[in-house]
């Protein structure tokens, strides 16, 4: 009895204990998952706030980037009616961009570039007269940092109707097209087919994507020239008037008006495939050549140029990994340019027009022998009045989009080492000038048929971060 | 061509070659989207991109469970998310994308 006693008590107290360990073990595990729990909410927090911090770092504060190519460029010039040649067997030039960004609220972006294009030992300042700010970062000149683009883009809804507004010196260079020659990837806004220069202008864009994929219209107003007036300090015979004129753009000694421009560029359908461009540009008094008196330079006429051009990303769908990464693309474009009565524009008769046509034709294909390397090959054609506004263009000899004649060019894009961050090419353009080459702002000069060939072979190395 | 020319040639075609490792493109990525998911989807990229923060796609991805959270953000793109090609061949290019583009990637749009 005794010892069933004992036994009942042990047995009682070891069960005491087990429910007692039960319970502490309990409690243990709850206080563990209530940890748990609250790691959680701490790491969720700290996760949000990295989020906050992450997006602060990169969007309250200007972004910058760099783009820092060295290039030699192997120049020859042949006038075979002439048997007259000119020769630069190694232009070394370094092109520095300072690419800025910020987007301090939800619908407002600004984009700024500061460009150093330079060859090597220039001159400390290079004041070239046809070197105007529409070309003034994007020709090998000197060491001089320059504003190449800055605008903001303010983006919101009208009504349903997505609607973006800009203003300042616009993304203007490299557009549509070009970028592939130039190793891009993104190509700046307008055709490069008719417009491959540095301005600043005011920009309306209006997003047509719920009607047809991709499609968007832009209408650009901005200034080419800034004319009608001496100096900064005014016409210096008579009163001061600072940034004017005197008898404004009636001075018959410089009838140098301002030259405005309406560009209309625009995506008909993009599916990321299949891409259509269009763009209508018209300039205001452009500049050409006033009969009495023989003046250059003086405001003509107005000038309208066209462009259409269709871009294909991949051939067929997925037939093979070469025709998925084979881009072709094919450009039409037409200049008219309608001079003044008492003025010529381009040779035309006194008040007459002159019309010029062109084709540009390209492949891009992978290399083969490297990852993200590409080959491109291209085709221009230009009639003898073909006169488009590209002399902001980046190549050596003069643009090759504005041949009067035929252009082919041949380009292999690669990262070097095969690091992404390296982008470098080796191009090689031939021209044949069939007319007057048409390299800068020359509206008052006739073509005439010629026959000139301009190579030019470029290496070039980039860093792009 | 000039002597110079020649050895620069030679030199870059030699560097050229040095390749290296398949690496995925934020570029080619865009372009599938806007080609194969653009209207599925019924969003642009920017805002497929942009309903996850870089980390959390990057969890995803290192989870193996990407086609899971690209689903539960375009349900309707279910079947592409679980295709063989999405895993052999769209996937790293897609996952570049959506990272550069993520709510928290502070990516400024272009003009």
């Amino acid at each position: 009895m005794r010892k069933t006693l004992l036994s009942t008590a042990a047995l009682t107290l070891f069960s005491s204990a087990l429910l007692a360990d039960d319970a502490s073990m309990q409690a243990e595990i709850d206080a563990l998952m209530q940890k748990v729990e609250k790691l959680e909410k701490q790491q969720k927090r700290t996760n949000k706030k990295l989020s906050q911090v992450n997006a602060q770092s990169a969007n309250d504060n200007v972004k910058f980037g760099i783009d820092f190519r060295n290039a030699v460029d192997v120049i020859d010039y042949r006038n075979n009616e002439s048997d007259t040649y000119a020769t630069n067997p190694s232009l070394l030039s370094s092109r520095l961009y300072l690419t800025m960004g910020a987007a301090p609220m939800k619908g407002l972006t600004f984009q700024g570039k500061l460009a150093v294009y330079a060859t090597w030992g220039s001159h400390l300042y290079v004041t070239d007269p046809a070197l105007k700010d529409w070309a003034a970062s994007s020709k090998a000149s000197d060491t001089v940092m320059r504003v190449k683009e800055a605008y903001f883009v303010y983006s919101d809804e009208l009504g349903g109707q997505p609607i973006s507004v800009s203003v300042g010196r616009r993304p203007s260079t490299n557009g549509f097209l070009a970028n592939y020659r130039e190793n891009e990837t993104d190509p700046g806004s307008p055709l490069a087919h008719i417009t491959n220069m540095e301005v600043n202008g005011a920009m309306v864009r209006l997003d047509w994507g719920r009607f047809i994929d991709g499609a968007y219209t832009k209408f650009v107003f901005g200034r080419a020239h800034s004319g009608e007036m001496q100096d900064i300090y005014g016409d210096v015979s008579g009163a001061r008037t600072p940034y004017a004129l005197s008898g404004g753009d009636v001075n018959t000694t410089l009838e140098d008006t301002s030259v405005d421009f309406l560009v209309i560029p625009g995506n008909a359908y993009d599916d990321g495939q299949y891409q259509v461009m269009y763009q209508w540009a018209h300039i205001f008094n452009t500049k050409g050549r006033k009969l009495d008196g023989n003046i250059p330079k003086a405001a003509s006429g107005t000038a309208d140029l066209f462009s259409v051009g269709l871009k294909v990303t991949g051939i067929g769908e997925e037939i093979s990994d070469f025709l998925d990464e084979t881009t072709l693309f094919v450009s039409g474009a037409y200049t008219h340019y309608d001079a003044k009565s008492g003025y010529t524009l381009i040779g035309s008769s006194d008040g007459g027009v002159r019309s010029g046509s062109s084709l540009w034709a390209g492949v891009i294909i992978p290399d083969m022998l490297t990852e993200r390397g590409r080959l491109g090959f291209e085709y221009n054609r230009g009639s003898k009045y073909w006169t488009p506004m590209t002399w902001a263009e980046d190549t050596a000899i003069g643009s090759k989009i504005a041949v009067r004649g035929s252009a082919y060019e041949a380009y292999w894009n690669f990262d070097l080492f095969g690091v992404k961050y390296l982008p470098s090419q080796i191009r090689y353009t031939y021209v044949q000038h069939d007319y007057t080459p048409n390299i800068n702002c020359a509206g008052w000069v006739a073509p005439v048929e010629t026959d000139i060939t301009a190579t030019d072979l470029r290496f070039a190395v980039s860093y792009r971060y | 061509m000039t002597t110079f020319g020649k050895l620069t040639t030679s030199a870059l075609l030699g560097l050229g070659l040095l390749t290296s490792a398949l690496h995925a493109d934020a570029g080619k990525g865009q372009r599938l989207y806007q080609k194969k998911l653009k209207e599925t989807c019924g969003m642009t990229g920017a805002v497929f991109a942009a309903k996850h923060t870089q980390m959390e796609w990057e969890e995803a991805k290192e989870n193996g469970n990407l086609a899971e959270m690209m689903t539960e953000a375009c349900p309707e793109g279910k079947n592409f998310f679980e295709s063989d090609k999405f895993e052999s061949k769209f996937k790293e290019h897609l996952y570049d994308f959506v990272h550069d583009f993520a709510s928290d990637s502070g990516n400024i749009p272009s003009c």
